[in-house]
């Protein structure tokens, strides 16, 4: 079985390698990730393992930026990678991570449309998951810059939040993720100008949530500490 | 600030705009402080949902092999479709086999009321023998890939005396087989047929009749006895009409209802692998 390979800490998960749980970094060459997937279509589920290894962080990460809480992210992000398998035979070309992510972006949907529908509220669960069951990609340097890390995500996951699901997406893909607005109208299959509108409204309610919310971020994102 | 700036702005952090908007929009921020202060807070608003910090998967998302590994891959649709337009032929070819066989076994039967007619029809040479003895002849001419063993062992039991003797029953029937032969291939020539049996019974039956007669001349050939030439020469006229052609379709029906069968057989049971292979993929 081809093995990522790993080569080191994970410092720059927006570049082309990721960063898997043990926050090891796992670099696939393009052409890897075709054979992986043609392997994969074969039935040869260990070699989809590698793409899954590969990707989980990113896809779980969307799923929870999206749905906003640990346990759905998880559910969210497994049924994603199972539709995707049992889908590969239609990924025909171009960039997988771009397909995954649409997969996992529609799973993330039909999960909010369905607890919209039939809303559930845990006992022994809070609103936002405690800063202690979350585990991070990059270690902390000392206690003060884990609680700010604490600060600023709870600080933008409530903004998050807040916006309408459409938005939400094209700020999380764009801003979070990093793609480009190609990438999130692929994604999404919203047509570019959709993208550039959504996004713009997005930005601007996130702006003046962050505002708002300004106690709650650590004093280097403070925006009126920035303002010149 | 209008929807249209906000989506300048928002382009223009992104690096999204032609490079002629960008510098009427660049004019625009150098004159307009409004604009410029919109454009700071977003800037350090991407820079914070830059850093979000990224959650590490609380599990590994791999698949069970054993759940989901060595799925037998679907056929193709288009191999579907290849399987199922050659099934259609086998089945229209092994349809049309079938109908044919079942044609030929009711000419069986008609062949063997033939036979059966003729058992008495040869003894008496009657008239109707005679008209049956037609029929049979434009059977004969519909099917010319009779062969001379299949009218030699439909002359053998028919045309010869069940009281006559075995030298002279082998005689006739050898005699019966080449004169019918040469008739069938010339019809017109009848006693073209009746030379060659007899040239047939000269050359070929000398030795058994040898002897029975022990009349063999100084130069070693044969005498052929005035009653057999006589027979064979009245044989091929009979003989190559109602005899052969009856038994010869009732035997050739019979063989061929057998080889049908295998064949039947053949593609149905190749009809069957064929499904086999492609449906167990």
């Amino acid at each position: 079985m081809r093995r990522p390979v790993s080569d080191g800490r994970c410092r720059n998960v927006f570049a082309h390698s990721v960063c898997d749980p043990t926050g090891f970094r796992l670099r696939l060459a393009a052409m890897d990730e075709m054979a992986l997937i043609r392997e994969a279509r074969q039935g040869k589920v260990e070699s989809f393992n590698t793409l899954v290894l590969t990707y989980q962080t990113r896809v779980y990460n969307l799923a929870y930026r999206l749905m906003g809480d640990t346990d759905s992210a998880a559910d969210a992000t497994q049924e994603a990678f199972i539709a995707a398998y049992k889908n590969l035979g239609q990924f025909r070309e171009g960039s997988f991570a771009a397909w995954l992510m649409r997969i996992a972006t529609n799973v993330c949907y039909d999960e909010l449309r369905r607890l919209k529908r039939r809303p559930t509220l845990s006992l022994d669960q809070p609103d936002h998951d405690a800063d202690s069951e979350i585990r991070w990609v990059s270690a902390a340097e000392s206690p003060e810059s884990a609680a700010q890390r604490s600060e600023l995500n709870r600080a933008i996951q409530t903004c998050l939040d807040d916006l309408p699901l459409d938005q939400r997406t094209v700020a999380v893909l764009c801003d979070v993720q990093g793609y480009d607005y190609q990438a999130i109208a692929g994604i999404t299959g919203a047509s570019l100008g959709t993208v550039k509108s959504r996004l713009s409204r997005a930005r601007q309610r996130l702006r003046d949530c962050l505002r708002a919310a300004e106690e709650l971020l650590p004093d280097a994102y403070r925006l009126k500490n920035q303002r010149t | 600030m209008s929807p249209v700036d906000e989506e300048l702005l928002s382009a223009y952090l992104d690096g999204a705009l032609s490079d002629s908007e960008r510098t009427a929009f660049e004019g625009r921020l150098a004159r307009e402080p409004a604009l410029q202060t919109a454009l700071n807070d977003l800037r350090r608003m991407a820079v914070i949902l830059k850093a979000a910090p990224q959650l590490a998967p609380p599990r590994n998302f791999t698949l069970d092999p054993a759940l989901y590994g060595r799925r037998p891959a679907r056929l193709p649709v288009r191999w579907l479709q290849l399987g199922a337009g050659l099934a259609a032929i086998l089945l229209v070819i092994s349809v049309a086999v079938l109908v044919n066989s079942t044609n030929r076994q009711t000419g069986q039967t008609a062949g063997g009321a033939a036979v059966a007619g003729l058992s008495t029809v040869v003894p008496s040479r009657s008239a109707s023998a005679a008209k049956l003895a037609t029929a049979a002849s434009e059977s004969i001419a519909a099917e010319p890939t009779a062969t001379a063993s299949i009218l030699l062992a439909a002359a053998t039991p028919l045309a010869i005396s069940p009281t006559a003797p075995p030298t002279l029953a082998a005689l006739f029937a050898q005699a019966t087989q080449l004169a019918t032969a040469t008739a069938l291939q010339s019809p017109t020539n009848k006693q073209s047929g009746t030379m060659a049996a007899t040239q047939a019974v000269n050359a070929g039956a000398a030795a058994p009749i040898a002897p029975s007669n022990g009349n063999t001349p100084s130069d070693g050939v044969t005498t052929i006895p005035p009653a057999i030439v006589q027979a064979t020469s009245a044989a091929p006229r009979m003989l190559t009409t109602a005899t052969v052609a009856a038994v010869a379709q009732a035997s050739g029906s019979a063989d061929n209802a057998i080889s049908d069968r295998s064949l039947l057989l053949t593609i149905i049971n190749f009809f069957a692998r064929l499904l086999r292979i492609l449906f167990s993929r």
